[in-house]
């Protein structure tokens, strides 16, 4: 066996399990342009083309560390002055002294390769026709299917605006008249000599006065509420949300509040609604701490990447959101209630300020901007309200 | 949900049940397979959690989607999905090759979720740009998606279970069976694609989870130049390199790679 070893027409390496060469016969060393004793030693990466690097760091030694035999592996080596050589190669390794040994066979297979080339574009070619035609099938089924939902949404739709067109207008006229004329009777009776109401007769006209003055606030509130509505008007710029944050901490000199706010990354969109939406965030921070207590309010903010469809299944379209969060050491809330405290007019406690207006508000906003916003709490930990926002 | 996830990425759980988690991701090229060597040792005291990406190994290659998979943030989007159904809190998470990005990119997103992150041959972007060494030119990768072509014909082999005899070495026989670093083609170069041409530079200083490079002595893909650039623009990263060489330390090196680790989780706890 000894004296054919040198006569092999294939080329035969070792190597220790560091991936060294260990030892390379006469065919591997003519045909790489090398002498043995120049590579002895050497990791294998030299012989290699740098894909084919690759391809052995990250499939063919994990193959052969976990299996021990791999077969028929296509590569490319390089010789000494860097023509590249189509190889096939079989190899397997074995403990030896307590250290792993891999054997290594390779034949050149410059003709095969060229007809497998051939072979694998026109198997690529048709697999793609294939593919595409697939594809267009499949969409052309989700195209049919999101056609009739569509329609069905758009005549939902036109009876929904109908119904607030009609809505809008009862608030804007209907219920204002009314309150008009409430306000004025009230007034004229608390234009009255001082003696001419009962002492209950009194408490009732400051009673009517209150309700009147909370009554329009909801009307107004609502108003602007159904206002917001459809997509987001065309005034949309960059926004430094940072600066925007800063600026209107500065309305809460005066509240029993603390505030820290990061970096925040800049958005697209309509500047006079986002200091409506970070307004309503920060008032609620400090509106509902405990009573007589300070409050810490942080505002922190990152660029994540977030898949855009919310509602396809299985569509995926991964862009980069702002993520703002803006959390306070108050009083918390149960999180079962994380998503109704996002309707209308909900009040998790009817003893608190305000008429529940101002995260339905908040969600509008951050929907008409294409985004998200979600919330999380326990009583007694603070709240964490999250928005996501497309970045510019 | 549960059990069709553990179904779907093919997850294995082992170890101590009531341990802390330890949960491994694999890299580009093979499969849960890889951290046979060093599963082991973290079972004694840790929830030891393991899974296939889609198109590797036993995971369901139905589930795989295009356009997920065409970004890592789909990547990333599985180790949430896994956390979630598992309910896996305070997590250590370890991340082989292009996992280590993909494992950041999750980290960033659930902060709250992973209490440290391992980066095991890390690499934000592999193609030099400018000043920015990478180690690899545009043409190189495209070389690599070739000769991931030209191994088209032994992929079909290693795809089917392993049937080849060997008489001279039973004690492989079983292994052989398992089939090893089972990878479909076109997802193998889908992924490819997204590992090599991707770019998170600019995620690294986003990453807020403490984290450990592990950075092997001489390793073409990831070169001790880029891990060193991982650990200086991550906040709270620690580089530590072994002597260890290839890409893969956790075969080639598992106790050396294993003890980097315990020391690392050791040191900050």
């Amino acid at each position: 066996m000894q004296e054919i070893a040198p006569l092999i027409p294939c080329g035969v390496l070792v190597l220790n399990a560091e991936s060294c060469i260990v030892s390379i016969n006469p065919f591997a060393c003519s045909l790489l342009e090398y002498e043995a004793a120049e590579l002895v030693g050497q990791r294998i990466d030299r012989l290699l083309t740098i894909p084919s690097r690759i391809y052995f760091q990250t499939h063919i030694y994990p193959l052969i560390t976990l299996r021990k035999v791999a077969s028929e592996l296509y590569l490319n080596v390089q010789t000494r002055q860097r023509v590249q050589i189509p190889v096939l190669l079989n190899a397997v390794s074995q403990e030896q002294d307590g250290t792993s040994v891999t054997y290594i066979s390779f034949i050149p297979v410059y003709q095969r390769r060229q007809f497998e080339q051939e072979l694998i574009n026109a198997k690529k070619a048709a697999e793609e026709a294939l593919l595409r035609n697939d594809e267009l099938v499949k969409l052309k089924q989700e195209l049919e299917l999101h056609q009739t939902d569509l329609d069905r949404q758009l005549s939902y739709m036109q009876h929904r605006n109908d119904e607030l067109e009609q809505f809008s207008k009862i608030i804007s006229h209907d219920l204002q008249e009314p309150l008009r004329k409430i306000t004025l009777f009230a007034d004229l009776l608390s234009h009255e000599k001082p003696d001419a109401l009962t002492s209950m007769g009194n408490r009732a006209l400051v009673g009517i006065e209150t309700a009147t003055v909370r009554m329009r606030q909801l009307i107004s509130d609502l108003q602007f509420y159904f206002t917001l509505a459809g997509q987001l008007p065309d005034l949309v710029d960059t926004i430094d949300l940072a600066k925007l944050v800063q600026e209107l901490i500065r309305e809460f000199g005066m509240a029993q509040a603390t505030f820290e706010v990061e970096a925040l990354p800049a958005v697209l969109g309509n500047k006079a609604e986002l200091i409506n939406l970070f307004r309503h965030l920060l008032d609620n921070a400090v509106k509902f701490r405990e009573p007589g207590q300070s409050v810490a309010i942080r505002v922190t903010g990152t660029v994540i990447g977030m898949n855009s469809f919310q509602h396809l299944p299985n569509k995926y379209r991964y862009s980069d959101y702002a993520r703002i969060i803006v959390s306070d050491n108050g009083p918390g809330f149960s999180n079962q209630h994380s998503e109704e405290i996002f309707h209308i007019l909900k009040k998790l406690s009817p003893n608190t300020p305000g008429i529940g207006l101002g995260l339905a508000i908040s969600k509008k906003i951050v929907e008409r901007h294409n985004g998200q916003i979600s919330a999380q709490s326990s009583p007694g930990k603070g709240t964490q309200i999250t928005v996501l926002l497309p970045v510019v | 949900m549960k059990e069709c996830l553990i179904d779907r990425y093919n997850i294995t759980i082992t170890g101590n049940q009531d341990g802390q988690v330890v949960l491994f991701a694999h890299g580009f090229g093979c499969d849960q397979g890889m951290w046979r060597y060093m599963a082991p040792s973290f079972e004694a005291d840790h929830k030891v959690v393991r899974f296939d990406y889609i198109g590797h190994g036993h995971a369901n290659l139905n589930a795989y989607n295009r356009e997920r998979y065409a970004s890592l943030h789909g990547y990333a989007q599985d180790v949430l999905d896994i956390c979630q159904a598992l309910d896996l809190q305070d997590v250590i998470l370890v991340g082989h090759s292009v996992s280590s990005m993909i494992g950041a990119l999750a980290c960033i997103r659930e902060p709250d979720r992973f209490v440290r992150l391992i980066m095991v041959g890390p690499s934000p972007r592999y193609i030099n740009d400018g000043d920015y060494y990478g180690g690899f030119e545009q043409e190189d990768i495209e070389g690599l998606l070739t000769m991931m072509d030209g191994n088209f014909f032994s992929w079909a082999t290693s795809m089917a279970p392993a049937i080849m005899g060997n008489a001279d070495r039973p004690q492989l026989g079983l292994e052989l069976r398992e089939s090893f670093c089972r990878t479909d083609l076109d997802v193998a170069q889908q992924f490819a694609r997204v590992t090599f041409y991707s770019d998170n530079r600019a995620d690294l200083p986003k990453l807020k989870t403490p984290s450990l490079v592990i950075q092997s002595t001489d390793d073409i893909i990831a070169p001790i130049a880029v891990g060193e650039y991982v650990a200086q623009q991550t906040p709270n990263s620690r580089l530590c390199i072994i002597t260890a060489t290839g890409h893969c330390p956790h075969l080639s090196a598992p106790v050396e790679t294993t003890d980097a680790i315990r020391q690392y989780l050791a040191s900050v706890n």
